[in-house]
């Protein structure tokens, strides 16, 4: 095994793929013996996959926004369309409303009238035989 | 083993050549065109070999790092990954290889193989007797299989709050060089419209600050 343990920025370049070609197998040859410095590189290696995972995050998050945004300005747009179609719907509504308020004496009188009728027409039929 | 070149019928320096320096590079290399990706893996998927020498170079540092982030050691990695490729050039001659993504593919075949190579190394400790630390060191608990992936989660999430304390171009840069998409510097930089040597600056910068950060919640 070489004496020379890997520093710090030699384990960062090797990661990187970025080592001296001509150190690159003293390198390898001392981390395949050394456990510190097995170590180490497996530390720097694992660091890089975490950079990975933080890019495709990033990405995820990136890619995301623009729709979340999309999102909530149509939610936007639906809650306004139904704030306007209930102003609309009361106003008819509501005059509706005010109307039977003068005129509800009259409706129910109409309706019970349309009911007894019928109930008159059924007895008339009932006496009739049919 | 056999080599590449054996499979392949090309110098095997090809394949295990490093990737371009990445950081402390004085002048910068000129940016050339390097063959598309896309085109390589069509052209490996005919059976081409040039095509295959040239996709090996570009990802075998990739497979071998992954194997080296699983605790394997650094020889070992360097054969599995060898025989990863290996195995997916006898696919690709057997016609069972349909699609060619890479360097995920490559990857994942290193690792089935890492996980295989294990699972034969307990085989053979089975007929020896019982290491009764060892094995309850093995037998870990869920519960902190758990922990430690919420804490990874949690790391990472860190991470990412300190990337999108980033400049814009920086997070691009990141983002492209990191993203999966196994491409080179020079290919951020022609993307990017920046230097080679503005991209691995750029990149260095980023590193250092989510090492810190990373490196800060482990010492917490």
């Amino acid at each position: 095994m070489s004496a020379q343990h890997a520093t710090s920025a030699e384990l960062e370049l090797y990661v990187l793929g970025a080592l001296a070609p001509a150190r690159v197998e003293a390198f390898e040859a001392h981390c395949a013996a050394c456990e510190a410095c097995a170590a180490a590189l497996t530390r720097e290696a694992s660091l890089e996959m975490t950079f990975e995972q933080v890019a495709r995050r990033s990405t995820r998050v990136h890619a995301t926004r623009p729709l979340r945004a999309a999102a909530f300005g149509a939610a936007g747009l639906v809650a306004m369309a139904a704030a306007v179609l209930l102003w609309f719907g009361r106003a008819p509504a509501a005059a509706a409303t005010a109307g039977e308020g003068t005129a509800s004496a009259g409706g129910a009188i109409t309706h019970h009238a349309m009911d007894d009728g019928a109930i008159l027409d059924a007895r008339n039929d009932a006496l009739d035989g049919g | 083993m056999k080599a590449f070149a054996d499979v392949l019928t090309l110098p095997v320096g090809a394949a295990v050549q490093p990737r371009p320096p990445a950081v402390r590079v004085e002048s910068p290399a000129p940016l050339r065109a390097e063959p598309d990706e896309a085109a390589l893996c069509a052209a490996a998927l005919l059976g081409e070999a040039d095509a295959w020498n040239a996709l090996i170079a570009r990802h075998n540092h990739r497979v071998v790092v992954t194997l080296l982030a699983r605790g394997v050691r650094i020889d070992r990695a360097k054969d599995i990954a060898q025989e990863a490729w290996m195995r997916l050039v006898e696919q690709q001659r057997q016609g069972r290889l349909e699609r060619l993504q890479l360097p995920g593919l490559a990857v994942a075949q290193a690792a089935f193989l890492a996980l295989e190579a294990s699972r034969r190394e307990a085989g053979v400790r089975r007929h020896e007797p019982l290491d009764e630390v060892a094995v309850a060191g093995a037998l870990t608990d869920p519960r902190a299989d758990a922990e430690a992936r919420l804490m990874t989660e949690e790391r990472i999430d860190r991470a990412a709050e300190v990337l999108a304390g980033c400049s814009p171009s920086a997070r691009k840069v990141f983002r492209l060089a990191y993203g999966g998409e196994g491409l080179s510097h020079a290919d951020v930089a022609r993307r990017v419209g920046l230097s080679l040597q503005r991209v691995r600056q750029i990149l260095c910068e980023v590193r250092a600050k989510l090492r810190a950060a990373l490196e800060g919640e482990d010492e917490r």
